[in-house]
């Protein structure tokens, strides 16, 4: 695409002209293009990060409360964001890795992943350690409450399938490999409402997995694969409502695909002219498309068909997008970035945050806030939490109607050592 | 905080007021550190000198009672030069009849005990009143002086006026020397004043030619401990041991206090004294990467003094360097400050506490001393940040109260 874009330039300016602006394009400070997203493609269920999300796409409602691992305490801090105070923070078990977090808010269940390593605390404050044998580091987490049912991938490839009592405790578990049948190895998946677990493979086909069955039988089993013809999919999500079908995405395709026979019910071809910018599951299935004129694209699905909105709003990258067919509205946080050269390496630094909130039905602008470039943040229907890198701990709740604030401070100094 | 420094106010002026030195008139032996003790010792040490300078040099009786050029104008020669050769003989021969007795009055200060006073001093003559600048007590070989006036005089007027006295412990043909009456050729009334005016002159004039002055010139000038008023400046340190992550090790504590002595004597009662004093304490750390603790405690100080002289030669500098014992309240307000990158918070903390203060006092030149010392306080020093949310966290040093220091001092 560079170089189409670079002959696209020679035409309009003399030689010199664009051999500076192609100079300008390849230096390390610059301003980005929009990337595709790859960090959540070949993955189960979420990436797991080191703070949970507001947003619950098993749930009609935003969370209240979310978990985060913080790297100066080594805890896993439980925020209530309504009250803006600490509810518990745990300690974790294994300080020397970084840690990545899974919270169910009615069960209260912080999952905490390290390398090799994974610890359960339970509303009780009763710790289950290790209670699932990964080698690996968590990647990311397919977990359905409803169902007691947790799907954890890590990064090698392994895949733990867990079963739940009411109040959080593990009643049993499997973990598998990547290879479920023969010449055939997962690529992404996902759990469906009903709890199947459904995995897209390698060659383009779909197989639903009873997780009972498979933890009971401590093997994938005997799986009847659907042919999507799609291709291989590198990402797929349920969708909210419908067990009986996925929203799919393949290198040039985001379609939605029924778990019945494996047809496609409807597709939106992603043109050469377009990359994925973002994919998420916030809190309704979607996927971001930009294409060169600037214009922006949500795909997402009703359950019945492949629907898109467009915007040329200005929205460089987009790094959180929200989705709430509910309410009606599409939220995302976009940047700019540019790469910053150190010694020895890089870095991505972001700038011009800005978030964006419109009505989904006919895209209309109904929010607009500038948002500091340093905190981590995550979206919610009202509200974006704002965590910001400070030793002693510092997160901004930011009400997305009227901009007030509400700070909590602090959290980290009880437990500093 | 306006209570209290309305009653350290109060409490300071009463104080000054109830202090007038007539409260204090009593008599003091001279035994180091009251107001005179310095000039005192000093000025037995010099008719000392004049005394063993006449027996050694003066051969001639009239030669003793006779005015040097150096003195020819001085008030001093008056009563000389006004002598007739007989009575200069007088003198001389009196005077060197004397001197074994002065020299062993002199010899030791438990010979002639001195007795200080702010009073005026009256003697009666002839049925009148009559000041003086001294007074002699011959059964109690005690001497009293008026301090104000006594330090007002030169050397040579104190040479002068104690070799008077001293006289007055002596005889002459048996009987005690006194002021009036007439002796040998002095036939007046006024004879024996007149003769023990000169022999006192003439012990001046020895004491100078034995170069007695100038020898004591630079202890006379050296700062004394007697001193009713002292502004104190000091730096000193706390090394804590916080038990706080947050908590500061090193302070810097910064001190500035005025004292006032109830009196210019030393011993019992007299020692007393107060103060009014602030200190300022500063102190900050970093924990991790970007964690800054600050401190800064302001204490407006209160309290009582005691000062001790612990070592007896005035004329010494461990004579003159003492002690000083404070007691205060104090009233402290804290601020501790605890700062990120996007945290600010501060805790203030206002309390009521108590304090003692150990304080060696070294001179030094021209008023000016040294002093080390240490201070403790009764309470530590203790903040709640984030208070009241699963944040908080406090901040206590248990080892911050103890602050070692040391300073200058300023006495007038």
């Amino acid at each position: 695409m560079v170089s189409k874009f670079h002959s696209y330039l020679f035409e309009l300016l003399p030689s010199y002209a664009s051999a500076l602006v192609i100079a300008l394009l390849l230096s390390g400070c610059g301003i980005g293009v929009p990337g595709s997203d790859k960090s959540n493609d070949n993955i189960i269920g979420e990436k797991l990060g080191s703070a949970t999300a507001m947003s619950d796409r098993t749930a009609a409602t935003d969370r209240t409360e979310i978990a985060m691992f913080d790297p100066t305490t080594r805890m896993i801090h439980q925020f209530d964001l309504a009250q803006m105070k600490i509810s518990r923070s745990i300690a974790c078990e294994n300080t020397k890795s970084a840690h990545s977090v899974l919270f169910d808010q009615p069960m209260g269940l912080v999952i905490d992943f390290s390398d090799g390593h994974v610890s359960m605390t339970d509303r009780f404050g009763r710790k289950s350690i290790d209670p699932i044998m990964m080698a690996g580091r968590a990647k990311s987490a397919a977990f359905n409450p409803t169902r007691g049912v947790l799907v954890v991938y890590d990064d090698m490839s392994s895949i733990a399938l867990v079963k739940f009592g009411y109040d959080g405790q593990v009643l049993n578990t499997w973990t598998g490999g990547p290879v479920i049948s023969t010449n055939q190895s997962m690529r992404a998946g996902d759990l469906i409402d009903d709890g199947t677990l459904v995995l897209g493979l390698d060659d383009g086909k779909l197989v639903k997995v009873n997780v009972d069955t498979a933890i009971q039988n401590r093997a994938w089993g005997t799986v009847t694969p659907l042919l999507t013809g799609i291709g291989p999919v590198s990402w797929l999500a349920p969708v909210r409502g419908f067990n009986d079908r996925i929203l799919a995405v393949t290198s040039t395709t985001v379609a939605l695909i029924s778990l019945v026979d494996g047809s496609t019910i409807d597709q939106r071809t992603i043109s050469s002219d377009e990359t994925i910018n973002l994919k998420s599951k916030k809190t309704d299935p979607h996927v971001i498309l930009k294409d060169r004129t600037g214009n922006t694209t949500v795909v997402y699905t009703d359950g019945a068909t492949i629907l898109t909105r467009s915007t040329r709003a200005d929205a460089p990258d987009v790094f959180t997008s929200r989705l709430s067919l509910l309410e009606n509205s599409w939220t995302i946080v976009s940047a700019k970035t540019r790469t910053v050269w150190t010694i020895g390496g890089s870095r991505t630094e972001y700038y011009e945050r800005t978030l964006k909130k419109f009505r989904l039905s006919d895209m209309l602008g109904s929010r607009k806030i500038e948002i500091a470039n340093e905190p981590e943040i995550d979206v919610s229907s009202r509200f974006v939490f704002a965590l910001y890198p400070d030793e002693l701990g510092h997160g901004v709740r930011i009400s997305i109607d009227d901009q007030s604030e509400a700070p909590i401070n602090g959290f980290n100094a009880p437990y500093i050592k | 905080m306006n209570r209290l420094l309305w009653f350290a106010l109060v409490f300071f002026i009463a104080a000054v007021l109830l202090s007038t030195r007539s409260a204090y008139a009593n008599s003091y032996v001279g035994n180091g550190g009251n107001a005179g003790d310095v000039e005192w010792v000093v000025t037995l040490r010099q008719i000392q000198a004049g005394l063993l300078h006449a027996e050694q040099t003066k051969l001639d009786d009239e030669a003793l009672c006779t005015c040097t050029e150096t003195y020819t104008n001085h008030a001093i020669c008056e009563t000389l030069k006004s002598l007739s050769d007989e009575q200069a003989r007088f003198c001389g021969s009196t005077l060197k009849a004397q001197i074994p007795v002065l020299k062993t009055l002199v010899s030791d200060n438990r010979n002639v005990r001195v007795s200080w006073t702010y009073d005026d001093i009256e003697v009666l003559e002839d049925g009148r009143r009559r000041a003086v600048d001294a007074v002699t007590d011959r059964s109690e070989a005690k001497i009293t002086l008026n301090v104000p006036r006594f330090l007002a005089m030169n050397a040579s007027e104190r040479v002068f006026l104690i070799s008077h006295e001293l006289m007055h412990l002596t005889t002459l043909n048996g009987a005690p020397l006194t002021d009036e009456g007439a002796q040998g050729p002095y036939t007046t009334q006024q004879g024996s004043r007149q003769l023990i005016n000169s022999m006192a002159a003439a012990v001046v004039l020895e004491a100078d030619e034995a170069k007695a002055f100038e020898r004591y010139n630079g202890t006379l000038k050296r700062p004394q401990g007697w001193k009713e008023n002292w502004i104190d400046l000091s730096y000193g340190k706390i090394n804590a041991d916080p038990q706080s992550v947050y908590g500061i090790d090193d302070y810097g504590v910064y001190r500035v206090r005025f004292n006032h002595y109830f009196s210019t004597f030393a011993g019992g009662l007299s020692g007393l004294g107060m103060n009014v004093g602030y200190v300022e304490l500063k102190g900050e750390k970093q924990t991790l990467a970007t964690i800054q603790s600050k401190e800064k405690s302001q204490t407006f100080q209160a309290g009582v003094n005691y000062r001790i002289f612990p070592f007896k030669d005035p004329l010494s500098f461990f004579g003159q360097s003492h002690f000083v014992l404070s007691a205060d309240v104090d009233y402290n307000q804290g601020t501790f400050n605890l700062k990120s990158t996007y945290n600010d918070e501060t805790a203030i903390e206002k309390r009521l506490a108590l304090s003692a203060d150990v304080r060696y006092y070294i001179p030094v030149a021209a008023s000016v001393w040294v002093t080390v010392g240490g201070s403790y306080q009764s309470l530590p020093r203790r903040y709640v940040l984030f208070p009241g949310s699963a944040s908080q966290t406090v901040v206590e040093n248990r080892d911050n109260q103890f602050a070692a220091s040391l300073g200058v001092s300023y006495g007038f």
